[in-house]
């Protein structure tokens, strides 16, 4: 329900024929403080005030205006709340507008000074002034940037009461307004004011189009905080990142994590493969966390959902790419996504907000006529990668003085034997490349189609979103699919004045199926790669396995995920509410993983033929209460006091089933005859939490707050110690302060500064040495033993996360320009290494204690606007980016921890002082000093010692994304992404050469001397320093064109929006990076620090239409 | 108003006021916390599987590899090859005897090894509190020994010795020579042999004890005092044979060498590797049982495909492996004899083994074809070694010969590091091979494999130690 109305409504709560104020007058203290200002009635103020009671927002007019407002106890109600937000209005229009409807009006006594008393018993004045006024003001607020119709705007007759909400098609209607020129104003969070003057005649309806400009400054906008309790950004310390879906071209994005990727500075979305339905890794300001997941928590309307980046991964087996629960989210159906960056923000969250929390609003009905969307989108999904050939050579044998042996002519002749006794001189003309994927080409022309409708609207005390939605995926490899269909659910309903509530249900079903790639022997891309140059009858593909035969190997993820919440909002008195918020996410999945029989080579082992099915229930649990206690100490100070408990449990139920010797025809177990597997995998995680806080806010303008939050988990496989988590932070609008100096241009500064300690467990059972079943045979019958399943240290607690941040918001030229900065620097102390501890301790095991400490201190830029806006002609910029500094600043452990692939052992490392996961290899360089092409091994000179070449992740990422809008009809959109300051490894080229041996650098003669140099340190050096590269990259990630229908072709069509959106994904990359993509990710399971190119599919390209249409 | 006010504080104080304590246990279904008598079977069967899983190897690959100590050292010492179709570049390193502390398969099976080694001491040590009785206790003990067999004929000297405290910190032990391994080892097996002989059913344990104890023995260089041992244990089962059981129930209990032979295509069966590696397959000896795996369609035929001999020693994945037997305790004798002068009493034990084998030799063509074909087969006893190679022969071929029975006898039991090593520490000379298949590999005296760079992570560990610590 918008605000304005509410103040029209505030007449009902007035006690006609109450006395008058002169019986029994309060002035209020604020007036002691009043200027002789004569003129005080006609200054012109801001004010923001929302939801806020008469008696306050006549507390807050004293303290800005300079006056004294004087009445009667009687004459206004406590209860009736009033919202007015206007950047410049006269004292006495403020009051009128207040006051209207109230049967009170203003008098002025001195020029600072003013009482208030009841005009009519009978209201007849009321009347008379209706009697009077006959004109109307309609029209329609649409987003300029979109074209899109806004609902929920209010729509002010600046001066005067009257005012209109927009509804879902973005109309709004004022009725009743006297003749002559009066100012439109429409207001909306999120979107620059915009104000128009016009001249209203008797009888007429006036029609009053305005176009929304979005703003990044939103100082008011609502956030919902940890307790479910609303809170202002202006109130905030800490910067919150707010993408909303309906600002992005939506066929640009195919999931959540696109729709995340490039849209918020700090937020780092890394593709990890071009394999539909696979995971993208999510970062937020860097990593916080050597061994536990940096993945942040999800929170769907007001409850924590599952948010695994790796789920399935350990029962799909395809080789590295697992599925997302974060892709199970619909884009279609989010209103806005918010994003706390760190502890500073997350505090609130106790154990699991370190890594930041992603916030996530369902949309929601707006009170009005039934709203239809629907939406048809359909485009191709294409391989865009050029896969390189194998290499075959020939050579003359050299003797053991190294001169040719006339008439020994070796096969297979390796480019670093030549000149070498012993060796071979590679023949040029007998080169030999051949490329399996020509011969049978691999990949089928993928395409994607999505399919929605909703329908959202509702009355005062019930509204409803309802939405459907079916997106369709085909990879470009034949059993690479992902299918996903949503439903949803929405209502709110005001069950009386100080009660309301809402229940959200979301369905989803999810049918993935993922390819063999990566570290998997059966992967298209390791079969070619590693197969042989001949075009022979198994046209090259490893041990003969083609790309039709290996695409009868099916691993699939079957999701039915249930995610409900619903909260209740009790507002009791003026001075306290209450929130309850509880929710289940509930998650079904089955795994399947089939390879029918004599599909593989050989009768035995993967030959017999496997299959694995595997059942997931997982359950979480929210439970959420808290109350909000507000005080008034003071005319200009005001206490907000919150206390509130939290309930998580995630529990998890599994069992997995396999089998080899499957029957031929079938995919069933129940024919398996061998390799039976059948495991149990049961855990519950249950997390109290109590948490309070106090904010003080001084004149709406300066906010200090102060938090505590208090956690017990059981995570550990015991209860822990209690933890506490403190918060501070404070803002402060200082552009709106009266004494702040005006800057031509500058219409906004708010300067902001928080910390906050926010903490991470690690997994079930950790700090527990236990012990798991298994078979084991015994005098010829299988018994059943007990093996070490993991050892714990007992003493285990969470890691800390410490984070400080300050910041200013800037808004230029009425916020048409805006610039966010902010500065941060984050610790983890008690930092929870997963010690590799020495073999001889434990057999290799890996045992959690808190060790380490890490930092991550950057900044994140953000500017947005309108560069230049004439109606035919507007241009958007929005450039964010961020650079982040990660350091793995002490350890705990005796020596570095390594890990990662390499054919010459990990290639990286946990090491106190560089970033975390840092790159090292023995260095090398290299000369064609007899400048004959070839880089031989005597023209290599190593070092001695392992260098660190630096971390996997990019110190500064940059986005730029740049709008053109023609006419209101044509809009033209991209995003360009700029990341840099990182290496990874080129496993895939590394594996090949010291693998198959048919590799570019080291077989062909023309291949570049920076190649053949990195088999040779490889081969002879045993560094794999070649192969690990700097990765920075330009990439043109979106291009989009979106055609909108001009509102007078829709006139004769039942039709009131329409648009056509053309968009291309995965556009173009420029780096020095040689393997096939600067950021792929060969195993999501390794995701925590791993940048290592595996035989990953690379991205794909999307090119896809989409129609967007409104009823 | 008042009554929700309160309703609030009350419904706020409930649940701050509850205690959650209850929630905070965890449910465990699936794993076991606490150690009592129940447990006891469950661990001495894990203790068996642990042992087996390090020693022999297994199929369980979602583990790491599991490729065993017999299956690595094999590819080391020649006894098998790692085939081109093998994509692991660390196993191909291993058989290009390239060893480096970082090679992951390496680190794999070293961490079985130490988990064998903890797991059975742990469960020895639960059986000394719950049942000091039980048979399984001194079985245990045997078993624990052979980790230490194991880590000193195999690995490099240096090997630290580390534990777990009850709060899940490390107690880290200190590198220790190889002899010290050994040492540890005889203890280990004077415990067993203790254990053992209190239970009337304890002969086979007794007998295995005393094998082990007679191969450290070897190790140590006290052939006479390894001779009476063995003998003695052949004199308390003369068909000893304890074998480590597999099954193919489940990927864990699969034979290792099987696995990544017939399973796999990664090993293979090799002849003369490097050129002067033993011929293990034109010998076409009867106690070294293979075949063409292309006569079997296993492998593509094409370019890109390899050939590969599977070895029949351990023919399906639920082929038992042998650990300790008469034949390995005849073995040691005839060697003690042999150290000690009695040339007659040395060949006349091989020659005994090889009269009593009731082995035949069987041919197969070398040449891979395709189609399969019929595989011929002739069939003849296992010849006696000639006075020549014998009693005729110099004591420098007696050595070879002696060697060479026990690589052909022991083939693909993961005594072969071991073997090689001791020549070149007792017998100063050796038949290590050399290669001349990738030009990086350059033959020495790098015959062990190096303590994998985890241990680092321990702060007494300081990477193998002298060739003098050998001993």
């Amino acid at each position: 329900m918008g605000s304005l109305p509410r103040v029209l409504a505030l007449g009902a709560w007035l006690a006609l024929g109450a006395p008058l104020v002169a019986q029994s007058p309060i002035t209020l203290a604020a007036n002691q403080g009043a200027t002789n200002e004569p003129d005080a009635l006609n200054r012109v103020i801001a004010l923001r005030l929302e939801d806020v009671t008469l008696r306050d927002a006549l507390r807050v007019l004293e303290e800005r205006a300079g006056i004294a407002i004087t009445y009667s106890s009687d004459a206004l109600p406590a209860m009736p709340k009033v919202s007015l937000v206007v950047d410049s209005i006269t004292v006495s229009d403020a009051l009128r507008l207040l006051l209207h409807d109230t049967g009170v009006e203003p008098v002025v006594l001195a020029p600072n000074r003013v009482t208030l008393r009841l005009v009519e018993a009978t209201g007849s004045s009321r009347a008379g002034r209706r009697s009077t006024q006959s004109g109307a003001v309609v029209g329609r607020v649409t987003n300029r940037a979109t074209g899109d119709p806004i609902p929920a705007v209010q729509v002010v007759i600046v001066g005067t009461s009257r005012s209109g909400v927009t509804g879902s098609d973005g109309r709004y209607r004022i009725a009743s307004l006297e003749a002559g020129t009066v100012q439109v104003r429409a207001l909306r969070l999120g979107f620059q004011p915009q104000t128009r003057t016009i001249t209203i005649a008797d009888g007429v309806s006036d029609t009053v189009d305005l176009a929304l400009t979005p703003s990044v400054v939103t100082l008011d906008q609502v956030l919902v905080n940890a307790t479910g309790q609303q809170q202002r950004q202006r109130e905030t310390g800490n910067v919150v990142s707010t993408i909303t879906p309906d600002s992005v071209i939506q066929p640009a994005v195919a999931n959540f994590s696109d729709l995340l990727n490039s849209r918020a500075p700090g937020v780092t979305i890394v593709q990890q493969s071009g394999t539909t339905g696979g995971a993208s890794r999510i970062r937020i300001r860097g990593e916080n966390s050597v061994s536990l997941n940096n993945d942040p928590l999800l929170v769907i309307d007001g409850v924590r959902v599952d948010n695994n980046t790796n789920s399935a991964s350990a029962s799909m087996y395809t080789g590295g790419q697992t599925v997302s629960r974060f892709d199970d989210l619909d884009p279609e159906e989010i209103d806005d996504v918010q994003i706390l960056k760190g502890p500073a923000a997350s505090a609130l969250y106790g154990t699991a907000g370190a890594n930041g929390v992603i916030v996530v609003t369902t949309k929601h009905g707006v009170p009005g006529r039934t709203k239809w969307y629907t939406h048809a989108e359909y485009g191709s999904v294409r391989n865009m990668t050029t896969y390189p050939p194998n290499y075959f050579i020939k050579g003359i044998g050299l003797d053991n003085n190294g001169a040719e042996i006339p008439g020994d002519t070796v096969p297979g002749c390796y480019l670093f034997s030549k000149d070498q006794p012993g060796g071979c001189d590679p023949i040029p003309s007998t080169l030999i490349a051949f490329n399996p994927m020509d011969a049978v080409p691999p990949f089928v022309a993928g395409y994607r189609e999505s399919y929605g409708i909703s329908a959202a609207g509702g009355r005062e005390n019930l509204t409803y979103y309802l939405g459907a939605d079916d997106y369709n995926e085909q990879g470009v490899y034949i059993n690479n699919r992902a299918r996903r269909t949503n439903l949803r659910a929405n209502f709110a309903a005001q069950l009386s004045s100080d009660l309301n509530a809402a229940v959200n249900l979301g369905y989803l079903q999810s049918r993935i199926a993922l390819p063999q790639n990566d570290n998997s022997l059966y992967g298209v891309i390791g079969l070619s790669l590693t197969g042989s140059p001949f075009n022979d009858a198994c046209h090259g593909f490893y041990a003969c396995v083609t790309p039709r035969t290996i695409s009868q190997y099916k691993s699939e993820s079957d999701v039915d995920r249930y995610t409900g919440s619903g909260s209740i909002n009790f507002h009791p008195t003026a001075w306290f509410s209450g929130v309850a918020t509880g929710g289940i996410d509930f998650g079904d999945r089955i795994d399947g993983n089939f390879l029918p029989a004599s599909v593989l080579p050989g009768a035995q082992g993967a030959g017999l033929g496997r299959a694995t099915d595997a059942s997931y229930q997982l359950f979480t649990y929210t439970a959420n209460l808290s109350g909000t206690f507000k005080f008034n100490l003071t005319s200009s100070l005001r206490s907000t006091t919150t206390f509130g408990t939290q309930f998580v449990e995630e529990s998890r139920r599994g069992f997995l089933g396999g089998g080899a010797g499957i029957v031929p025809g079938t995919a069933s177990l129940g024919g398996a005859t061998t390799q039976f597997t059948a495991t149990t995998s049961d855990s519950d995680i249950v997390t109290f939490g109590g948490l309070g806080s106090q904010e003080f806010a001084w004149r709406d303008e300066v906010f200090l707050t102060g938090a505590l939050r208090a956690d017990e988990s059981s995570a550990f496989g015991k209860p822990t110690d209690l933890v506490w988590y403190p918060d501070f932070s404070a803002s402060w609008v200082i552009g709106e302060e009266s004494w702040f100096p005006r800057v031509p241009g500058v219409s906004s500064l708010r300067l902001r500064g928080a910390y906050g300690e926010s903490g991470q467990r690690p997994g079930f059972l950790q700090a527990q040495t236990f012990y798991s079943p298994l078979a084991e045979s015994k005098d010829g019958v299988t018994r059943g033993g007990l093996a070490v399943g993991g050892y714990g240290f007992a003493n285990l607690k969470p890691e800390i996360s410490r984070e400080i941040e300050g910041g200013l918001d800037l808004g230029f030229f009425k916020d048409r320009i805006t610039v966010t900065y902010t500065q941060y620097n984050r610790t983890t102390d008690d930092a929870l290494i997963l010690v590799p501890e020495a073999p001889s301790v434990c057999g290799g095991c890996g045992i959690f204690r808190n060790l380490g400490t890490v930092n991550n201190n950057g900044f994140e830029l953000g500017l947005s606007g309108a560069l230049i806006d004439t109606r035919p002609f507007r241009f958007d910029l929005s450039v964010s980016g961020s650079e982040n500094n990660n350091k793995l600043e002490k350890l705990g452990l005796a020596a570095p921890a390594y890990f990662g692939l390499g054919a010459n052992g990990s290639t990286q490392q946990f090491s106190a002082g560089h970033p975390v996961g840092v790159y090292y290899a023995v260095p090398y360089t290299y000369k064609d000093a007899n400048h004959d092409g070839i880089i031989e091994p005597n023209e290599v000179t190593a070092g001695t010692n392992p260098v660190y070449l630096g971390g996997p992740f990019p110190k500064g990422e940059w986005t730029l994304a740049p709008n053109i809008t023609f006419f209101g009809l044509i809009r033209v959109g991209s995003t360009f992404d700029r990341r840099y300051g990182s290496r990874a490894l080129n496993f895939t080229e590394e594996f090949r050469c010291l693998s198959s041996g048919y590799c570019n650098g080291e077989l062909n003669p023309h291949a570049s001397l920076r190649s053949q140099a990195a088999v040779v340190g490889a081969v002879f050096y045993s560094t794999d320093y070649g192969y690990i590269e700097n990765n920075a990259f330009w990439k043109w990630r979106e291009l989009s064109v979106t055609l909108i229908a001009p509102r007078s072709w829709l006139r004769q069509l039942p039709i009131s929006d329409l648009n056509i959106q053309l968009a291309e994904r995965n556009v173009a990359t420029w780096t020095h990076y040689t393997g096939f993509d600067p950021e792929i990710n060969f195993s999501s399971t390794n995701s925590n620090y791993s940048t290592a190119d595996f035989l990953t599919q690379p991205p794909v390209r999307y090119l896809t239409m989409r129609i967007n249409m409104g009823f | 108003m008042t009554k929700y006010i309160a309703g609030s504080l009350v419904a706020l104080l409930a649940v701050g006021a509850c205690n959650p304590n209850a929630a905070l246990r965890p449910k465990t279904p699936d794993v076991v916390t606490t150690i009592g008598p129940q447990s006891l079977p469950g661990l001495y069967i894990g203790a068996l599987g642990d042992f087996r899983v390090a020693w022999s190897g297994a199929g369980d690959q979602s583990n790491g590899g599991h490729e065993g100590h017999i299956g690595m050292s094999a590819i080391f010492t020649d006894e098998l090859t790692a085939a081109n179709l093998d994509e692991f570049i660390g196993r191909r390193r291993i058989d290009h005897r390239v060893a480096m502390p970082v090679n992951g398969q390496l680190g794999g099976i070293f961490n079985d090894l130490s988990t064998s080694r903890l797991s059975s001491e742990a469960t020895a040590s639960s059986f000394r509190t719950l049942a000091p009785k039980d048979l399984g206790f001194a079985e245990v003990m045997v078993l624990n020994g052979y980790t230490y067999v194991l880590f000193a004929e195999m690995w490099c000297p240096g090997v630290p010795f580390s534990e777990l405290k009850a709060d899940g910190s490390p107690d880290y032990g200190l590198p220790l020579t190889t002899g010290a391994m050994d040492t540890i080892a005889l203890r280990k097996f004077d415990s067993a042999s203790t254990l053992a002989a209190a239970d009337t059913n304890g002969v086979e344990i007794l007998a295995v004890s005393q094998l082990g104890r007679a191969r450290v023995l070897l190790d140590l260089g006290l052939f006479a005092a390894a001779g009476r041992t063995a003998d003695s244990a052949l004199v308390m089962d003369p068909a000893l044979a304890y074998q480590l059981e597999n099954s193919q129930n489940t990927t864990r209990q699969f034979n290792g060498v099987w696995h990544f032979v017939q399973g796999e295509n990664d090993f293979g069966v090799v002849d003369r590797k490097g050129g002067n590696g033993l011929d293990f397959i034109s010998a076409q000896d009867p106690r070294i049982l293979w075949v063409d795996a292309h006569r079997f369609g296993q492998l593509g035929q094409a370019a890109g495909a390899d050939t590969i001999y599977y070895q029949l020693k351990y023919p399906t994945e639920d082929a038992s492996a042998t650990l300790a037997s008469a034949l390995e305790a005849t073995l040691i004798s005839a060697e003690a004899d042999l150290r000690a002068g009695n040339v007659p009493s040395w060949a006349s034990k091989l020659n005994a083994l090889r009269a009593a084998s009731g082995l035949t030799q069987k041919f197969y063509d070398t040449v891979a074809t395709s189609p399969a074909v019929v595989i011929d087969t002739i069939i003849r006893p296992l010849p006696q070694l000639t006075a020549d190679s014998t009693t005729l022969a110099p004591d420098s071929l007696r050595v070879e010969v002696h060697f060479r029975e026990r690589a052909f006898w022991l083939w693909l039991t993961g005594t072969r590091l071991g073997d090689l090593r001791r020549l070149l520490r007792q017998y100063n000379g050796g038949q290590w091979g050399t290669h001349n298949d990738f030009p990086q590999n350059e033959p020495g005296t790098d015959i062990r494999f190096p303590v994998p760079v985890g241990e680092t992570n321990n702060p007494h560990f300081h990477q193998c130690l002298d060739v003098g610590s050998e001993s």
